[in-house]
């Protein structure tokens, strides 16, 4: 049978190891869990795989991510083992060639993983898709976006001030996970957008920066609602480097977006035409350099590189009249999101 | 009772990089400048370059622009630098 390799250390009480791993620096500044040979075996276990497997390998870091470390931090994150396979899945993600780790991990940008989880294990693990949805109070969210900002943290060396350079960074760099709502979604699930079975579970990661909130009332139709998110994003933090961007809808939008029978493609084209901004605009508002031109009126950028850009997922509270948008670190050309297929035994 | 916990980090591997010999002098050199995408880049690379011809003799220079800061230089760009250029000026600016 195989040996768990990773260095040992004994202490006392849980007290104790809990301030082991803080003088070490191996937490995100909140305490972990500490991790047993038990715990460790069991989230192993859950996956059916061995200590030394390599779940994806960071090429600019040069660094293996094993088994073994994943588990590790996975435990101190405080998950089960049943969110493990998760976890498994994301970090595929991180070493995918279209995420492009180098960039979104240490840029000044301050991204943080955003992750949507979709298929039959986000219910079972009750991974949060609706009220207070980007807030605390559910451990599947809080534990699995916290095990992969571990996980980038303590075996792939993305330590703020040093491989992790973001200027500013958000709150999602703790934790930043949720489920879409396929239950009272207007439309296709994102996985099965993405070539995915309803049944298959899987994970999209995405560069991300933080949530930006916006509120209709007023209007009944897809149209009202979409020009005032538009208007939100149009100078927004993607603007220059047009990466992707999330579009976020809660209850009350989707609704709005169902009774008019707006399909996920009709939002998308709706924002690509209504999010774009004249050069003129772009060096008034100093993202472009050089002076104001006639011709730089007409002149249009869009905000995305194309409608498919806009990643559309139903979540939030059933009541109130928010929904939000995520922009994307960087550039598209740098940085995608990526789905990977969940497997569990 | 005592416990065991476990170590959760890794050491990045040992990356073997092979240097090309830095050339004794750069009077007619071939320059290839990597421009990173961001603002002003290019116009610091071309500056160089036009001071290393100048003052230092190069014999001429090429600047191709990589597809974003963050991803390393494309196939195309490394193909091309090592079919005809002896130097390469790379970096990464804000």
């Amino acid at each position: 049978m195989a040996e768990l390799t990773s260095q040992r250390y004994e202490v006392k009480d849980m007290a104790e190891a809990i301030e082991l791993y803080y003088a070490k620096g191996w937490t995100d500044g909140l305490p972990v869990v500490p991790p047993t040979e038990n715990s460790i075996w069991g989230m192993l276990e859950s996956v059916g795989l061995e200590p030394e497997a390599e779940i994806t390998f960071i090429e600019n870091r040069q660094v293996s991510v094993t088994a073994e470390k994943v588990a590790i931090n996975t435990v101190m994150a405080g998950c089960k083992p049943e969110y493990m396979p998760v976890i498994v899945a994301a970090v595929e993600a991180l070493g995918d060639a279209r995420f492009g780790y180098h960039g979104p991990a240490t840029s000044t940008g301050g991204s943080a993983i955003f992750m949507v989880v979709n298929g039959p294990i986000a219910r079972e693990l009750n991974i949060n898709c609706g009220d207070n949805l980007f807030g605390p109070g559910w451990r599947a969210n809080a534990a699995i976006g916290r095990a992969i900002r571990l996980i980038m943290r303590n075996v792939i060396g993305t330590l703020p001030g040093l491989l992790d350079r973001s200027s500013l960074g958000h709150g999602g760099k703790y934790s930043y996970c949720i489920a879409e709502n396929e239950t009272d979604s207007p439309w296709p699930p994102l996985h099965v957008e993405r070539g995915f079975r309803p049944e298959q579970n899987a994970v999209t990661l995405f560069a991300a920066m933080a949530p930006h909130q916006y509120a209709n009332q007023l209007s009944a139709t897809p149209e009202g609602v979409l020009t005032t998110a538009c208007a939100h994003m149009r100078i927004s933090a993607g603007l220059r480097g047009q990466p992707q961007y999330v579009l976020v809808f809660a209850g009350e939008h989707q609704v709005v977006m169902a009774q008019a029978g707006w399909s996920k493609d009709d939002v998308r084209q709706f924002c690509f035409e209504h999010t774009k901004t004249s050069q003129a605009e772009m060096k008034r508002i100093n993202v472009m350099p050089g002076a104001v031109q006639p011709q730089d009126e007409t002149a249009m950028h869009t905000l995305v590189e194309t409608p498919q850009d806009f990643i559309i997922v139903a979540a939030g509270g059933r009541a109130g009249v928010q929904s939000a948008y995520i922009p994307g670190w960087g550039g598209k050309r740098s940085s995608q999101s990526v789905t990977k297929e969940i497997h569990r035994l | 009772m005592a416990l065991q916990v476990f170590d959760p980090t890794t050491e990045a591997k040992e990356q073997p990089i092979a240097f090309v010999p830095r050339p004794e002098s750069l009077r007619n050199v071939r320059i290839g400048l990597v421009e990173n995408t961001k603002y002003n880049s290019d116009k610091l690379l071309l500056r160089i370059a036009a001071i290393l011809e100048k003052e230092y003799g190069a014999q001429s220079h090429i600047i191709r622009s990589k597809h974003g800061s963050g991803v390393p230089a494309h196939k195309e760009i490394i193909d091309e630098y090592t079919a005809n250029c002896d130097v390469v000026i790379a970096g990464v600016g804000d």
